[in-house]
């Protein structure tokens, strides 16, 4: 606070400010520099790439127990993956709520539902890089796994809609963990419920409740996602993805949009 | 929408009319109303819990008010379209992130307002962050959180600040630094709104108070009417000599409990400290009384705002 700055502290007095809206793209380069500007989410980013080497490790020293496909190297990765990135997307959801930084957001930008879904675009971003990512990092270990002499089914006709699925597998995954924090707005309380609901719906593989769980579990409906069948569970996996993804994503920015800041 | 030179005005620039705020039917705000002006420094003042926090998150579209409305430049907060460039905002210093560091956060409030990266050196030395600005604001103190906090209001270039207890955790230099900074703003041309639950912190700083209670605003205007209003106070070595020369003299005065003496307003020091003199009658205090917000509520109400019954 020293005087002879303060001469740059206003300039613009007279001069009309910016009266335009905040354009949608700064909101996400915001975003952006919030998510991956905090210790916390560094670690995250540094712990999906461990998950991606781990899983991939996994595959390629435990050659007897783990069918050498791509396929099953691409679910390794995936299954790695997934216990981390949707951690990292619900943080940088639930972080405004847990470090009250919402107080600030939300007088830099009062139309909260934007934020929101400059968050969201973010998160979509994020999942989808580090779900290709750990693809390629897939396709470099069945390389390796060949190069030490394995065979490695692998053939680009066949793998096409695992590729694809292994892809919006991670993302949508991502996304789930998202869309719990959007709703929950609490960091510790949607991790939790991220992982109970998940068990819940897990139920729904028992017995005749299996009728259900096939439109709401995401362990089966994602799995089939995950192994390429989509032919006759396309509305099914549509269903669960709107149940877990898109509901708890438009409860949540009401929720903002509504919630009081103290 | 077309701007011409000089958008903030016209006068007055922030406005709040009957600002009314209840949780579970019980008024924690009550028909508060109130004008800021250009060029003004703005005190709002009263003791913890008296409203003033959620009167401004009414202000800054954060709380919905139950009635009223609160206005800047005429709009009302949440239709101003880059809000930071208007208005710039410290309602709560611990409402950071604490594993970013202070230029990170800058960085932020800059990319959100729209202004160039560079302002953000310009704002950390202006509010005296410099060398701090690599370290996580969780290792920051109060008074630090205070210093980025204001770093965020002002990044925007505004010419408005609202401002919640900003010299809360800041030693008597900060207090001072940022005492001569709003003070320069006001002088530009920029409207400040500042709360308080000191006197002594905002009087000298404070063109106009908004003085509130439970809720409701118990006084507001220039800072020195409301202060002068309250007359003087005098304190003799021998009290009891005190109150008859001022008997003799035929002046209204009350007896203090602790021996000292209040003055209506209207009799100048003057007059009292010559009158002492004639007397040979030694003073040890003679000055404008309402030293704390406890004598400015027990002049303005007639009743001590804490502890009383009502």
């Amino acid at each position: 606070m020293t005087t002879h700055t303060s001469r740059n502290l206003r300039t613009t007095q007279t001069a009309a400010p910016e009266l335009a809206p905040i354009p949608f793209e700064r909101l996400l380069r915001v975003e952006l520099l919030k998510t991956v500007g905090t210790r916390a989410a560094r670690w995250l980013l540094v712990a999906s790439v461990v998950s991606i080497v781990g899983g991939l490790g996994i595959a390629l020293i435990f050659a007897h127990d783990i069918d050498q496909s791509r396929t099953s190297y691409l679910s390794a990765a995936a299954l790695g993956l997934t216990r981390v990135t949707p951690i990292l997307l619900l943080m940088a959801m639930t972080g405004e709520w847990s470090q009250r930084t919402a107080m600030v957001t939300f007088t830099q930008e009062p139309r909260r539902s934007r934020v929101v879904a400059a968050k969201a675009t973010v998160g979509l971003g994020l999942a989808s890089a580090l779900a290709v990512l750990g693809g390629l990092a897939a396709q470099a270990a069945v390389f390796a796994a060949r190069a030490g002499g394995r065979h490695v089914s692998a053939g680009l006709a066949h793998d096409g809609p695992r590729i694809i699925g292994y892809l919006l597998f991670v993302v949508l995954i991502s996304l789930v963990g998202m869309a719990f924090g959007a709703l929950v707005q609490n960091t510790p309380a949607a991790i939790v419920a991220f992982f109970a609901v998940g068990g819940l719906a897990n139920l729904f593989s028992i017995g005749a409740l299996s009728a259900v769980g096939d439109w709401v579990n995401t362990g089966v409906t994602f799995g089939w996602i995950l192994e390429g069948k989509w032919s006759g569970h396309g509305a099914q996996m549509i269903v669960s993805a709107l149940l877990w993804v898109g509901l708890p994503l438009a409860l949540g920015t009401r929720r903002a949009n509504r919630r009081e800041i103290r | 929408m077309t701007s011409s030179p000089g958008v903030i005005a016209p006068p007055p620039v922030i406005s709040v009319t009957g600002l009314t705020k209840r949780y579970r039917s019980v008024p924690v705000v009550d028909d508060v109303s109130f004008t800021c002006r250009p060029g003004t420094i703005t005190g709002f003042l009263g003791p913890n819990g008296a409203g003033k926090s959620t009167t401004l998150k009414m202000i800054t579209g954060l709380a919905r008010p139950d009635a009223g409305e609160a206005t800047i430049a005429g709009r009302r907060f949440a239709d101003l379209p880059n809000p930071t460039r208007y208005v710039g905002t410290l309602l709560d210093a611990s409402a950071m992130h604490d594993g970013r560091d202070g230029r990170t956060t800058l960085r932020i409030a800059a990319t959100m307002a729209g202004v160039p990266a560079r302002r953000v050196e310009t704002v950390l030395a202006t509010v005296g962050l410099t060398g701090a600005a690599g370290r996580r604001v969780g290792t920051y103190s109060l008074g630090m959180r205070q210093r980025l906090g204001l770093g965020q209001a002002l990044i925007g270039d505004p010419g408005v600040l609202i401002l919640d207890e900003p010299a809360n955790g800041l030693d008597p230099e900060g207090i001072a630094q940022i005492r001569t900074l709003l003070r320069e703003f006001a002088d530009r041309g920029g409207t400040v709104l500042l709360s308080s639950h000191l006197l002594a912190e905002i009087q000298a700083s404070a063109d106009h108070l908004v003085v509130i209670r439970a809720g409701r605003v118990v006084a507001s205007g220039a800072t020195a009417d409301l202060l002068g209003a309250q007359g003087l106070l005098a304190r003799a070595v021998d009290p009891e000599a005190l109150r008859r020369l001022l008997r003799g003299a035929g002046l209204a005065h009350t007896p203090g409990a602790d021996g000292s003496v209040r003055l209506p307003p209207g009799i100048p020091a003057e007059q009292v400290a010559t009158l002492a003199a004639q007397a040979g009658l030694a003073l040890v205090e003679l000055r404008p009384a309402g030293g704390d917000l406890e004598e400015l509520f027990f002049t303005l109400t007639g009743t001590a705002s804490e502890g009383g019954s009502r």
